[in-house]
């Protein structure tokens, strides 16, 4: 029996080493040399500082930016705790909520009616870390952008029609607008356009 | 639903049942010892490993010694984990000072994760180090060998005859680990790896996002979890929030990945022991009865998410999909992945047992929420490494005997004559399995410490409860989760549920086995029944049904399907 015993402390040690340990630095060691972006997490630099990461999405609350979807991630796209609403359908205080977020997006764009808005805009995604908004959420807040900021519609328009991300490959997924990209290239617009604004609503990309 | 969204499930679904046929060919040679093209790689290394175990590969056994074997090896491994939990404040990678576990939570989280549940009452970038994090990639992969080398234990019973030794539990467990998970998940945490999964021994990132909010991230050894994760079909994710999270799913491709990787050895299993028995029609027509229930769930998740929820429509929400608007219930859903991604999410990950997650399945319409419980009550879609198989085989020798009992025959299954003693262990592993789910569900909603936990009110407070006791003894470890399950009593109730949910049917079912095996076949004759077409298709669906139906209907009454009838009436619950 202690001989068996030996045995099976044996198997159990030898596979924790090669299962943990050595598999887990093996695919590190790939990260490293082939994929040093992805593994590191996909993170992007401006100006030389790391300002986030297209995957994940941010707080995009402004008015004066394409707003993202509410986030259940602690108060908001805490990258360090992911979670969805959880809130049940039926659920009385969710739909109060909703009530709230729907009357509050009314009121900041006005040229929208009731029965437009879209459904994504206003409920949260299941990570509360979810970066893409659809398309109709976005074009939707272009009069919006386009009245605090005077730049035109249609160069708004084409700005989000460029950034849309169709169904991979052609057949996977929905089609959506990433907002973290999205964002730095209306960033990029609007320093051209007025620079003073610019500098208060992106504080993080001015040098 | 959409055409493009049903086209993208045929596509997924086909090209999982296309792969597994090849794989299941390979997995019928390893189990068989038969050469394969890879042997000159992994017959040298095995031959090491059994030289340094000092176990002879030759040597089989019964059926006790290979589940003794199994369940000592299984126990090993689970204290190993316990105490890196415990004392991950020792350990290094933990630049964060995370303390070690209460004791509660690291019974529940160990069991839960050598059980193949991963059930997680700890969320994950919250409360482990990276560490520790590894130390459960280590469960995730002998948990899977543990269920896979069960059931072919179970497929020799019923090929061996007159036999006593149904294998080698070292061999057959080296094999799984080295010729099946571990090739597949270094290719699969590649091509992760390509599409965005960080893999770090730093734990986070502090970065200045361009509107000036510091934001802090979330990083680790993510993309070697995320492959043997879904490859185990053990489902427990890096994060708290699984595949919702976008660096453990960074884009629909990954999310239809991971949907392939969970289900593509289930699927092969069932062709296997078709190969293995030398009868591939009798395993068709099994894959047809669990591909049935598969495609109903889907309709009828699918139809119900993309309907959307009645309530935000009211309120001037536009829930109808159409060009650039998503439509449908999008609380708790990723708007890249999409209604029609996350529907056929949830329903593989409770068909094939996994248990991850890339929606909030709390969220998930009243009766989507009861398709996705139903799916781990029957736990036989399928289902996660070997378990599921096992778990239709038991069903089919519970239909077979009712069939011979019509007819006034011993029942026979595949030439083996089935008596008493299989249908009577037979039963038993159906009846605990709802035994386990129901009493502990009944108890927890009659104690406070059990409603204490409840986050939703109304008849999807009971659903969460009865989610939480159905994905453990299932050893599914998706969850509602709204449920508080961090607490003294659901962590050591539900620890117990998954403990005995996943050891009694095991037990039985290779006990099964080593009655099986010491019988003879009896020829076939125009007298016995066939265990393949139509007719065996309906004996076996009639069983699942009934016995799933008659059982588990109550409770699911009292929780979805009221919810869903408020709903239509216009009833919320506050």
């Amino acid at each position: 029996m202690i001989k068996e015993l030996i045995k099976m402390i044996k198997l159990t040690l030898l596979l924790y080493v090669i299962c943990s340990l050595a598999y887990t630095f093996f695919i590190w060691g790939i990260g490293k040399i082939a994929f040093p972006f992805q593994a590191g997490g996909s993170i992007v630099h401006r100006n030389s500082k790391l300002i986030g990461s297209f995957l994940i999405g941010e707080k995009f609350i402004s008015p004066y930016l394409f707003n993202g979807r509410p986030s259940y991630a602690a108060k908001g796209y805490n990258g360090t705790r992911s979670s969805g609403s959880n809130y049940a359908p039926t659920n009385g205080k969710y739909i109060s909520r909703e009530k709230k977020l729907i009357n509050k997006f009314l009121e900041e764009n006005p040229a929208v009616k009731k029965g437009q808005i879209p459904v994504d805009i206003i409920t949260g995604s299941g990570s509360g870390l979810g970066s893409y908004i659809s398309v109709a959420a976005a074009l939707i807040q272009v009069p919006r952008i386009s009245l605090l900021t005077g730049m035109s519609k249609s160069k708004l328009d084409g700005l989000v029609k460029k950034t849309v991300s169709g169904r991979q490959f052609g057949i996977f997924g929905t089609p959506g607008v990433n907002t973290v990209r999205l964002n730095l290239k209306l960033a990029a617009m609007l320093k051209k356009k007025n620079n003073k604004l610019f500098k208060k609503v992106f504080r993080g990309l001015t040098a | 639903m959409t055409v493009t969204g049903i086209f993208q499930m045929i596509i997924v679904l086909s090209i999982m049942v296309i792969a597994a046929i090849p794989l299941s060919r390979y997995l019928a040679h390893v189990f068989n010892g038969e050469k394969t093209f890879f042997d000159w790689l992994f017959d040298p290394v095995e031959d090491l490993t059994f030289k340094f175990l000092n176990v002879n590969k030759e040597e089989e056994t019964d059926w006790v010694k290979y589940l003794k074997t199994g369940l000592i090896i299984n126990f090993l491994m689970l204290i190993i984990v316990y105490f890196i939990l415990k004392f991950q404040n020792y350990l290094p990678f933990n630049q964060m000072h995370y303390k070690g576990l209460s004791w509660d939570l690291d019974f529940n989280t160990a069991i839960s994760f050598i059980t193949n549940t991963n059930w997680q009452n700890y969320g994950g970038e919250e409360a482990l180090s990276n560490f520790s994090q590894m130390a459960l990639v280590f469960l995730q992969f002998t948990s899977a060998a543990t269920g896979l080398v069960f059931a072919v234990a179970f497929i020799r019973g019923l090929v061996r005859q007159e036999a006593k030794h149904v294998g080698n539990f070292y061999l057959d467990y080296i094999k799984s680990i080295y010729r099946l998970f571990i090739p597949l998940a270094v290719i699969f945490a590649i091509i992760m790896l390509s599409q965005g999964a960080p893999q770090t021994l730093t734990m986070q990132k502090k970065v200045t996002n361009m509107t000036g909010v510091k934001q802090t991230l979330s990083v680790g050894p993510v993309a070697s979890m995320v492959s043997i994760e879904n490859i185990g079909t053990n489902g427990g994710g890096f994060y708290d929030a699984n595949a919702a999270q976008p660096y453990e799913n960074p884009n629909p491709f990954t999310n239809a990945l991971i949907i392939f990787m969970m289900g593509t050895i289930p699927i092969a299993l069932f062709f296997m022991y078709g190969i293995m028995i030398g009868n591939k029609k009798h395993a068709w027509t099994l894959f047809a009865v669990a591909m049935s229930l598969l495609l109903v769930c889907l309709v009828v998740v699918y139809s119900q998410e993309a309907h959307g929820n009645p309530f935000l429509g009211g309120l001037g929400v536009n829930i109808q999909a159409g060009k650039n608007n998503p439509g449908g219930n999008m609380e708790g859903k990723q708007e890249h992945i999409g209604i029609a991604q996350s529907s056929l999410f949830a329903v593989s990950t409770t068909a094939f047992t996994t248990g991850n997650v890339d929606s909030a399945h709390d969220s998930f319409m009243p009766l989507s929420g009861m398709i996705l419980i139903s799916e781990m009550m029957l736990n036989l879609i399928f289902g996660g490494k070997g378990v599921g198989l096992l778990n239709m085989l038991t069903m089919v020798i519970i239909g077979v005997f009712i069939a011979g009992l019509m007819v006034g025959r011993t029942p026979e299954f595949l030439g083996k004559k089935i008596e008493a003693k299989e249908v009577k262990l037979a039963t038993l592993a159906m009846f605990a399995h709802a035994f386990i789910i129901l009493v502990p569900f009944a108890i927890a909603i009659a104690i406070p410490a059990g409603l204490a936990g409840i986050f939703n009110p109304g008849p999807h407070g009971l659903s969460e409860v009865l989610y939480a006791y159905t994905s453990t003894v299932a050893n599914n470890g998706s969850a509602f989760a709204g449920l508080n399950g961090n607490t003294f009593f659901y962590n050591i109730s539900l620890g117990l549920t998954i403990f005995f949910g996943r050891y009694i049917p095991i037990i039985c079912q290779v006990a099964i086995a080593g009655s099986l095996i010491k019988k003879k076949s009896v020829p076939e004759s125009a007298g016995t029944f066939p265990a393949y077409g139509p007719l065996f298709y309906a004996v076996v669906m009639g069983t699942i049904l009934l016995v799933g139906a008659l059982t588990f209907f109550p409770a699911l009454a009292l929780g979805p399907v009221a919810e869903h009838f408020a709903m239509v009436k216009g009833h919320l619950f506050y």
